[in-house]
């Protein structure tokens, strides 16, 4: 069989290794016994009966484990490592960040619905479930809080021991304000909410720990995004030493930010299996991942806008307040990612944006693909048409005259980024994105109706900051029989890392890609890793895998120029060998040169142990990946269904490693912006119960609604990494919620209706409809 | 994996699965999927919302598309199974498999065995591009969008034949 990429042989014919398709040799399995009180005391739990069911090998509840595995603090996961340097730069008097500290089993209090509270392991998982229902949990129930405003009220009851509900209140600012919105001659301001959503990969959660009684260290595998990572709060919290742990990222089915985080469930497994000396095994459910791993955007702004006369835009101040329930292990990274791509591809001299995260008795909150970029383009995009409707400007000619363009190229925003760098934009041609989108969808001021459906247009431009640091590495072995190993501590998610970094290290070595394979998130293969989130693989591990292959070039080069006695630039490395230019038949193969850099080879002079590299890539700064999107929709007026008749993605990532995988990023990250825009909400009640926590109530979006998405690549080269390139994993994704409600806003434009949150549900749309005026 | 419950009762269950006869005694609630997976080691077929929503489990049972989460394996003694991991077996098997790889319909690839087993069903019956459709409808895919889904199962099914 043919297949194009070198994961699909095993996926396609059921040999992927998922985390649930690892069994082994007596294990026990584990299942949590999760709160069903969002907030209360715990007063006792009854576990003997569940003890003492056949086939159960061990109940434990919070304090019992308390003194063994610490509570996870932060992460430094994503930009978790840089809010240090982050708050040195905003300096003491822009805010104040907050961070509780999360019990592996609730001790005392529990502060949301699944938050776990007692763990059975068990011979098999049915047992284990029935166990974990014969466990009686006593609580005594408090106030609990589901809205981040009522949460701010002087009398609301307290998740922590702090003054208020508050965990993070920052702001920051350019230019002058107060200023241009006094003498302004158009001001337009509103409210505008991305609901809470679930990241909702196919495959959830899980994780195996596997003891080793020959080497006394343990195997834990982890469908995580962050092993390198995952490994360190293991030590961490366990207070194992590093070297008795590796950490394996075996095939990861979806991850979008659900998996990037250290969880208690991976701290608590290892040290089960290590008390029990089992193997142990946990595999999150479906409704764990609704309640258990982390959610996301759940984002409220009041934003205003001041236009010129002519519709330049002057300034935007905006407070936005983040719902991120009981716990925000990477505090400030959504919110200020949020301000951070705040201004867009616009020029906006004059901005303050302040930031307030909020804690209340919903599942803890991290970014999800986009990371507080859909929030941000959401309410900025949303602002612009709602403010070009009221005060007579095209929305298009607006966005164009006001669009950052390549020869502004590199342009200071003004405000720093969540490194604590300042924003500079690296390259790109804003204004000629979004005028290409404009041409390419054909946009009309006012367009026909379809069947009878009023049609609209809707508008949505981006910026992403990609390829964040600190880090990432790569360690390339050379193997006797020619065999090319490159581990990255990258992992993958589906992003076909195999394919795409063998043929990076292919081109450079002058081998083919079916010599090259690539080992990523396992923590054996290399000693520093950060892993696959933020849109951050190709530009960190893409260039250190390019340094890596650079550096065996270099060695052989050196080695081979001086037993042929010709320069280096002439040593040529081209069609599985390597030779010298115009002499052809000077050339060795690459068993023969690795053969002479092995310490078989007897040279008592050599000084390694045959043909390796080890690189890493530190990206001074982020690099930005910038487009617009243009979606072209009909709205049925009676029932308030949305059809998407049309989707154009103009996007410029810089050269293209591989068209199609870039390609199903961005068709990918499109069908989960079109679920935000229309069908996901996860929804809550006044005691914050989750209403919908399943496949059937959690609409996500179904193959039905997913257009044809027509993609233009513009490929301005980055200067901040050397293959020129900028990260593409999220910026499906993040104008669509905005460009489908603009289109909604655009097609009911006879009803005057806006619409300001998500989804633009048909009860939602019909409701406005029916009174005639915004929600 | 032992499945002992002891209030639970057991009972024999003989199936073939893949072409091969299978006579297992089994906890009478085990599901079709983990008689599959834990049983049999055929981790193929994927769980990934335990109530029949999301379609990674599909399989064929007695040749229709059936959801192997919802099923008890005691209700289908004497039942003709088939998996991924047969596909590959037959020509246009593998012509389905390499039109999944060939328009990228893949990217994590849980999604794709229950995917792949609808179409191998739909595929022995001259589908009209509607049905195509409601079939992909019938199953959750998070990574790619559907589009390359959509391209995918029109190549392999040969283009509508409406």
């Amino acid at each position: 069989m043919k297949f194009v990429r070198r994961e699909d042989d095993r996926l396609l014919t059921g040999r992927g290794r998922f985390l649930d398709d690892i069994e082994t040799h007596n294990q026990v399995h584990i299942r949590f016994v999760r709160s069903q009180v969002a907030h209360g005391r715990i007063e006792q739990i009854d576990v003997e009966q569940a003890r003492s069911l056949p086939g159960v090998v061990a109940v434990w509840t919070g304090p019992e484990i308390i003194d063994h595995v610490r509570p996870l603090g932060p992460s430094k996961a994503d930009g978790g490592v840089f809010e240090d340097p982050l708050f040195a730069v905003l300096g003491p008097d822009a805010g104040f960040i907050r961070h509780a500290q999360r019990p592996i089993l609730a001790v005392g209090t529990v502060r949301y619905v699944g938050e776990p509270i007692a763990a059975i392991a068990a011979c098999d998982p049915y047992v284990a479930e029935d166990a974990a229902a014969l466990v009686e949990v006593f609580i005594e129930e408090l106030p609990a809080l589901s809205d981040p405003f009522a949460a701010l009220a002087d009398d609301a009851v307290r998740l922590y021991d702090w003054p208020d509900n508050v965990c993070l209140d920052l702001e920051v600012a350019t230019g002058d304000v107060e200023g241009v919105f006094a003498s302004a001659a158009h001001r337009t301001r509103r409210t505008v909410h991305s609901a809470r959503l679930s990241c909702s990969p196919l495959e959830g959660r899980g994780v195996i720990a596997v003891p080793d009684e020959v080497g006394g260290g343990i195997t834990v595998y982890s469908s995580t995004q962050i092993p390198h990572m995952v490994r360190d709060a293991i030590a961490d919290g366990l207070g194992w030493p590093q070297h008795r742990l590796r950490v394996v990222a075996p095939d990861v089915g979806g991850g979008f930010g659900a998996k990037a985080i250290p969880y208690p469930e991976e701290l608590f497994v290892p040290w089960a299996a290590r008390t029990l000396n089992r193997p142990a095994k946990w595999v999150e459910d479906r409704y764990e991942h609704f309640v258990s791993a982390i959610g996301s955007r759940d984002q409220i702004h009041d934003i205003e806008i001041a236009l010129d006369s002519d519709g330049t835009i002057l300034g935007v101040r905006d407070h936005f307040v983040s719902d991120v329930g009981a716990f925000s292990p990477l505090g400030v990274v959504q919110p200020y990612n949020t301000a951070a791509h705040l201004a867009g591809c616009y020029r906006v001299p004059n901005m303050s944006i302040r930031m307030t995260s909020v804690v209340t008795n919903k599942p803890p909150l991290s970014p999800y693909r986009g990371a507080g970029r859909p929030e941000a383009v959401f309410a900025m995009e949303r602002i612009i048409d709602i403010a070009c409707r009221e005060h007579g400007f095209d929305p298009a000619d607006v966005r164009l005259a006001n669009a950052i363009t390549s020869e502004e190229i590199p342009y200071s925003v003004g405000i720093p980024y969540r490194d604590g760098k300042p924003i500079v934009y690296d390259s790109g041609d804003f204004a000629g994105c979004l005028s290409t989108a404009l041409d390419l969808a054909e946009v009309l001021p006012d367009p026909p109706a379809d069947r009878g459906r009023p049609v609209g247009f809707g508008i949505a431009c981006y910026v992403e900051g990609t390829g964040i640091g600190p880090f990432e590495s790569a360690e390339i072995d050379m193997l006797e029989d020619g065999t090319v190993i490159v581990a990255t501590g990258a992992c993958s998610q589906g992003q076909s890392h195999e394919t795409v970094f063998a043929r990076l290290a292919a081109d450079v070595l002058g081998v083919t890609a079916d010599r090259v394979i690539v080992v990523g998130g396992d923590t054996s293969a290399t000693s520093f890793g950060w892993g696959t989130l933020a849109s951050r693989s190709a530009v960190n591990a893409g260039s250190a895998i390019q340094r890596a292959s650079e550096s065996i070039v270099e060695q052989v080069t050196e080695e081979l120029s001086s037993l042929w006695e010709v320069g280096p630039d002439d040593i040529v490395f081209a069609d599985n060998k390597v030779s010298v230019a115009g002499t052809p038949s000077v050339s060795m193969s690459w068993v023969d040169v690795i053969a002479r850099f092995s310490p078989k080879a007897g040279r008592p002079d050599a000084t390694r142990n045959g043909l390796s590299a080890s690189a890493h890539f530190v990206p001074e700064t982020v690099t930005f990946a910038n487009g617009a999107h243009v979606a072209k929709v009909a709205v049925d007026t009676d029932t308030g269904q949305v059809e998407i008749l049309d989707y154009v993605v103009v996007h410029d990532c810089g050269p293209l490693l591989d068209e199609e995988v870039v390609n199903g990023q961005i068709e990918g990250g499109v069908a989960q912006g079109l679920g935000a825009a229309l069908f996901e909400d996860l929804a809550f009640d006044d005691n914050a119960q989750p209403l919908n926590p399943n496949f059937i109530d959690y609409i996500l979006p179904p193959a039905s609604a997913m257009p044809e998405v027509r993609i233009h690549h513009v490929e301005t080269r980055s200067p901040r990494n050397p293959l020129g390139i900028k990260g593409v994993g999220e910026a499906g994704t993040i104008p669509v919620p905005a460009a489908v409600l603009n289109a909604i806003d655009h097609a009911l434009r006879e009803h005057r209706v806006e619409v300001h949150r998500t989804p633009a549900s048909p009860k939602m749309i019909t409701t406005l409809l029916a009174k005639g005026r915004s929600s | 994996m032992s499945f002992s419950g002891e209030i639970h009762s057991r009972l024999d269950v003989e199936m073939t699965v893949n072409g091969v006869r299978t006579l297992k005694n089994i906890d009478a609630r085990m599901l079709l999927i983990d008689f599959l997976r834990v049983e049999l080691g055929l981790t193929g077929t994927h769980n990934g919302c335990s109530y029949g929503v999301c379609g990674a489990c599909t399989v064929l049972v007695d040749g229709e598309p059936a959801r192997s989460c919802l099923a008890l394996a005691a209700q289908l003694d004497g039942a003709m199974i088939e998996t991924i991991e047969s596909v590959s077996h037959t020509e246009r098997g593998r012509e389905i498999l390499e039109a999944f790889s060939r328009c990228r319909g893949l990217q994590c690839g849980f999604c794709t065995p229950g995917i792949v087993m609808s179409l191998v069903e739909l595929d022995r019956r001259s589908p009209s591009s509607d049905e195509i459709e409601d079939m992909i409808d019938g199953h959750l895919c998070r990574c790619t969008g559907y589009v390359a889904i959509k391209r995918a199962a029109s190549e392999a099914l040969g283009g509508p034949r409406s």
